[in-house]
């Protein structure tokens, strides 16, 4: 692809491995004794229930083949790349030694099943960041896979993901140079809005901002990024269009409060510019569509957006929404070039 | 003194409705003040205070002077707690007509169910009429309930608003349960059949966590993160049908913040519009819902790096008569009402509204109450 700018969809999902798919690539006391337990990802499942027509679902050979299909005509039409991820739960599992395991047994079959198979995908690498050590050393391990561009975790978590007690997974990241994408969702023991456990998934998804929004403040307060210079995150699935009101209370509250916080040296939303990147898709977008276009130059900087499909959902506004306002240079960053950027992806890593 | 009431009835006379502030914190002069309004039974526990083991004792770190303005400080008692700085700051220096007030770090600090909820809430109401109420006509009162017993606070609500000049009834956002749960339908419905506004304000350390992801480590962070409660309310509220049952109900978002509500209405529009009629039936778009029944305080008021994109976040929200002012007195984040939102920027008739005509539509009982008394 010599003079065409490089499209890229961030974010595709790949079906949900069935415990049998592991198999092959666990330690041989794993099968046994999730045989024994009656283990079941349930929390992957319960993600998105099957009644919201919303759920990647379960792999199979059918559903793989499915899913293939489904990228050659609505994905590879146009991108030359899309990173590939899937879900499993692994923050549900409470188990030290199981949940690593497991993270790495999904990364083994997602590199196996289709990173093998198909030279356009990219792999988002999941890990179990309650247990930050184990994490670093899979991060470690992904890392010398080229292949691999994301380590993926999930928006619900114990602690918001500048507490200290994810360093060591930061660490690993930034010294291997990757990129990590936080995810829509997540099953923890505590629940994932300010106030408590919510009924419904209607609840549950339109609270479903506020543990990216926690991280936000978090991760540039506790100066993870004054730390790490080089450390990006993603922010998939979540939505963008509330990105602004946060800054702005953000930048205020810092304004007010930064004495406590003199490691940040700069106002919020300046890092964020720098070290965040948001999908396009979902977008929580206005009735008015010149509101969309207020929105986005509310937004820090103009790189802010990779394209996404959020295949096999589409749960958004169409693309066309958010490029329709945009300069020709400005829909060729969202549509790949700011993926390309945040992900390493030079050209000589796209396949002709 | 009465220089001040000659003052108080020529702001009532103009025409118009002057300037009405929403979410002022008066205090008590000392612990101590309270026990003249609490039943002897319950002075010992009191005194030996309530929620040991809760979160509320946790350290954030610290904001500067803690959360008051520095120069708030009475010769004795906390900010707030001084009745005739607090004219001299706020009412008469800024002509302000009502004001609403609330001593909200005082009241989550005590026990919000039992008998003994019940009586530090009949004991903060009591105080407010005679120590405040009585002695200016510009005060309004906030009703103080046991916040986590629905039946008591139903209760509370009933013998208090008798009293016309009680404008609002109280609550700290972070509850144990999200309001739509059935154990605060008596205070929903409390609020309907007295034709009194619930205000959700800053504060509670009945949830869970009071994030989306566990605990922040720094004050700013965590004072950051208090816009989060107010949107987990709203979900929680809309999706409850709550207001299907109680279709009178309004719900005041003081302190909340503005800037996360537009998308947040965008996404619970999609999310229903997605889900459709795979989930429970709601009687409207979420976004009308939120329309019909919430308002919103100005304070802490976003402040975008281009200032015209309040204005824009304002049409967005398509809610101008829903905006209430407020400048949080004596906190230290306060907004001066003759500063906040300008003419020059939202508009004269925008600015009308929020300085005091919503709040006349919203709180006209005690309006009427209290120009009467």
């Amino acid at each position: 692809m010599p003079d065409e700018p490089v499209r890229i969809d961030a974010d595709v999902h790949a079906p949900r491995p069935s415990v049998t798919d592991l198999t092959p690539h666990l330690e041989p006391h794993w099968p046994e004794y999730l045989k024994w337990t009656g283990f079941r990802p349930k929390a992957g499942e319960r993600l998105y229930p099957e009644w919201t027509g919303l759920s990647t679902g379960t792999a199979s050979e059918a559903a793989n083949a499915s899913f293939r299909a489904t990228l050659d005509t609505q994905v590879f039409d146009r991108c030359a790349l899309a990173v590939v991820s899937t879900y499993f739960g692994v923050e549900s599992v409470l188990h030290p030694y199981l949940a690593p395991d497991l993270a790495s047994a999904v990364n083994r079959w997602l590199a196996t099943e289709y990173l093998d198979t198909d030279d356009r995908l990219r792999g988002s690498a999941m890990v179990a960041p309650q247990f930050a050590d184990s994490a670093a050393a899979e991060v470690a391990r992904v890392a010398t896979d080229s292949r691999f561009v994301q380590i993926q975790v999930p928006a619900r978590s114990m602690e918001p993901y500048g507490n200290h007690r994810y360093w060591d997974l930061w660490e690993a990241v930034s010294s291997h140079d990757l990129t990590v994408g936080i995810t829509y969702g997540g099953s923890v023991t505590i629940p994932g809005n300010a106030i408590n456990w919510m009924d419904t998934f209607f609840e549950q998804y339109s609270a479903g901002t506020q543990p990216f929004a926690t991280h936000i403040t978090s991760l540039v307060l506790n100066g993870v990024f004054e730390r790490w210079p080089n450390l990006r995150f993603a922010f998939v699935d979540t939505g963008w269009t509330w990105l602004p009101g946060l800054l702005w209370r953000l930048d205020k509250e810092w304004k007010e409060g930064r004495q406590e916080v003199p490691w940040v040296r700069r106002p919020p939303s300046e890092y964020v510019a720098e070290h965040m990147r948001f999908t396009t898709t979902p977008t929580d977008a206005p009735t008015d569509p010149r509101h969309l276009q207020l929105i986005l130059r509310q937004l820090p900087c103009a790189d802010m957006l990779m394209y996404s499909s959020d295949l096999p959902r589409a749960g958004g506004s169409g693309i066309e929404a958010i490029t329709a306002g945009l300069t020709v240079e400005e829909q060729d960053r969202v549509l790949g070039g700011n993926a390309a950027q945040l992900y390493r992806l030079t050209r000589e890593r796209v396949p002709s | 003194m009465t220089q001040v009431t000659e003052r108080a009835s020529a702001a009532a006379a103009r025409p118009g409705v002057g300037l009405i502030d929403l979410d002022v914190h008066n205090a008590l002069t000392s612990a101590a003040e309270l026990k003249k309004y609490l039943p002897s039974r319950w002075h010992r526990a009191y005194d030996e205070g309530s929620g040991i083991g809760s979160a509320r004792w946790m350290q954030f770190g610290a904001a500067r002077l803690g959360v008051f303005r520095g120069d708030a400080w009475p010769a004795s008692g906390p900010p707030g707690s001084d009745l005739d700085l607090m004219r001299e700051q706020l009412l008469d220096r800024y002509n302000v007509s009502r004001a609403v007030l609330h001593p909200v770090l005082e009241t989550m600090s005590v026990s919000l169910d039992g008998d003994v909820g019940l009586a530090y809430a009949a004991a903060f109401n009591d105080w407010m009429a005679d120590r405040w109420l009585d002695r200016d006509p510009r005060f309004l009162g906030g009703i103080t309930v046991p916040i986590e017993d629905g039946e008591r606070a139903a209760k509370e609500i009933d013998r208090v608003a008798a009293d016309h000049r009680f404008a609002k009834i109280v609550l700290t956002v972070a509850t144990r349960e999200p309001l739509g749960a059935p154990r605060y339908w008596p205070i929903l419905e409390a609020a309907e059949r007295n034709g009194l506004p619930i205000t959700l304000h800053v504060g509670g350390y009945g949830s869970a966590t009071p994030s989306g992801a566990g605990w922040a480590s720094f004050h700013v962070e965590a004072h950051t993160n208090w816009a989060l409660p107010y949107a987990a309310q709203v979900v929680s509220l809309v999706a409850s049908g709550a207001f299907d049952r109680f279709p009178n109900v309004q719900i005041i978002l003081e302190e909340g913040s503005l800037g996360w509500m537009p998308a947040l209405m965008w996404r619970m529009d999609r999310a229903h519009q997605v889900l459709g009629d795979r989930m429970a039936e709601l009687s409207n778009v979420p976004s009308e819902i939120v329309r019909k029944h919430f308002w919103m305080t100005t304070q802490p008021l976003d402040e975008p790096p281009v200032r015209g994109q309040l204005v824009e976040m304002f049409d967005m929200l398509d809610m101008s008569d829903r905006f209430l002012f407020s400048s949080d007195y004596p906190h230290h984040d306060f907004d001066a009402p003759d500063r906040v939102l300008p003419a020059s920027l939202v508009g004269q008739e925008f600015r009308a509204k929020v300085m005091g005509g919503n709040a006349a539509t919203l709180i006209a009982r005690a309006l009427g109450g209290s120009a009467s008394a």
